[in-house]
């Protein structure tokens, strides 16, 4: 079960908050303070948090260590002030790095509770990324390669002379992807069957994210 | 933590924002119509409502009633199954950085070759058919329940909750093709 808690719908940036989860959006249930610190939610819940600012997030973190079966993501209009919430060491309690106020233009928060409410949390998605643009990048260039679009130099242009792409799709993979060619010069003289290799290799890292669902 | 938060997707590029309208439509549509608005809701409880004067019913029909909100949503479902091959395309990506630095023939080769993979292998237009027939499936269960919602004279409570309960099944096979929509871009 989906909770949310927001302390206040005053403003333009509380509402935003109230019809992201509330009834004219995803419709999950309100809990406010005295509900959850009377009764803990029930095993596996997730409550999202959005509490005043100062000293009232101190009323939560107790909660979330003496539930430790319920998951706690704490939101805020301004994610920064969240720091001192990052420090804390608890595997059931998460930042949402978003704007609690602007989750609707979130597709990763979308994706978040949709993959949560079929029982699968994947906190990372929490996080804010960014699109692995050189992977993608290199996904293509490769792709182009193998198909016989791309064939020497010229066809590079620009970018033949950068070696950033490939630099970067390395850093994207995490380093997982080592026969990834140095620079455009080895990505041209690359065989068929390396080719073939590094694209399966990319795909497969690129399944955690957008560009392969 | 040092981030921008005035405007949380300034850094993505075209491509990535095309997927932010996907996603933001697609759930709007599952979640606050479909299964809010229409799965969710008991059947006698509608038929109920059809015979009552009350807010509720009032509300109700603002929804139901040509134009209204439903027929908006369906609109809005319309609208994403003629634009869902091109929002997803591969294509957009080499007219993003570090692709769109690319010499102008190579990259309009490079569109073409993703392009042909993407419609040949994604299976992308077959969505969009089954899209299609579950849009206008629903309208016609729409057309049916207001109907038979707004026949002089009443019709009996068992009319409107056999017609809800055929809108709920149509609200259903929509709600399951949009979720078998794709995410945003597909890399062939």
């Amino acid at each position: 079960m989906i909770y949310y808690h927001n302390w206040a719908n005053s403003d333009e940036r509380t509402r935003g908050i109230e019809e992201f989860f509330g009834s004219d959006g995803y419709g999950f249930p309100r809990v406010d303070e005295p509900w959850v610190g009377d009764r803990a939610a029930e095993d596996g819940a997730t409550i999202f948090v959005h509490s005043e600012p100062g000293p009232r997030i101190a009323f939560w973190l107790p909660l979330a260590e003496k539930n430790l079966r319920t998951n706690y993501v704490f939101m805020s209009t301004e994610p920064g002030t969240l720091a001192n919430i990052e420090t804390v060491e608890r595997s059931n309690v998460h930042v949402c790095e978003f704007p609690a106020h602007q989750l609707a233009k979130c597709p990763q928060i979308r994706e978040f509770i949709e993959e949560l409410e079929c029982g699968k949390a994947n906190w990372e998605l929490l996080r804010r990324k960014r699109a692995p643009q050189y992977l993608v990048a290199a996904y293509v260039l490769l792709l182009a390669k193998e198909r016989g679009v791309i064939q020497g130099a010229d066809d590079l242009g620009a970018l033949f002379d950068r070696s950033d792409i490939w630099d970067g799709a390395l850093i994207e993979s995490d380093g997982a992807i080592d026969l990834l060619p140095k620079n455009s010069r080895s990505f041209l003289e690359m065989s068929r069957d390396d080719v073939q290799n590094v694209l399966i290799k990319i795909k497969s890292c690129l399944n955690e994210t957008a560009y392969s669902r | 933590m040092t981030l921008e938060y005035e405007y949380p997707f300034a850094d993505l590029t075209l491509a990535a924002a095309n997927e932010v309208a996907i996603v933001v439509t697609k759930s709007r549509l599952r979640h606050s119509w479909l299964e809010n608005q229409i799965l969710n809701r008991d059947p006698v409880y509608v038929a109920q409502r059809h015979r009552e004067s009350s807010s509720a019913r009032d509300a109700f029909e603002e929804k139901i009633q040509p134009g209204g909100e439903f027929d908006r949503a369906l609109d809005d479902a319309r609208e994403l199954c003629a634009r869902v091959v091109d929002a997803c395309s591969p294509t957009q990506l080499v007219n993003s950085r570090p692709l769109a630095e690319l010499p102008e023939r190579t990259r309009h080769a490079i569109c073409g070759l993703l392009e042909a993979i993407y419609l040949r292998e994604c299976s992308i237009t077959e969505v969009r058919s089954q899209f299609t027939a579950a849009i206008e499936c629903f309208s016609g269960a729409l057309c049916d329940f207001s109907g038979a919602w707004y026949r002089e004279p009443l019709v009996d409570p068992v009319v409107v909750n056999v017609a809800f309960v055929r809108l709920q099944r149509a609200g259903a096979d929509l709600h399951g093709v949009l979720g078998r929509l794709p995410g945003g871009i597909i890399l062939p």
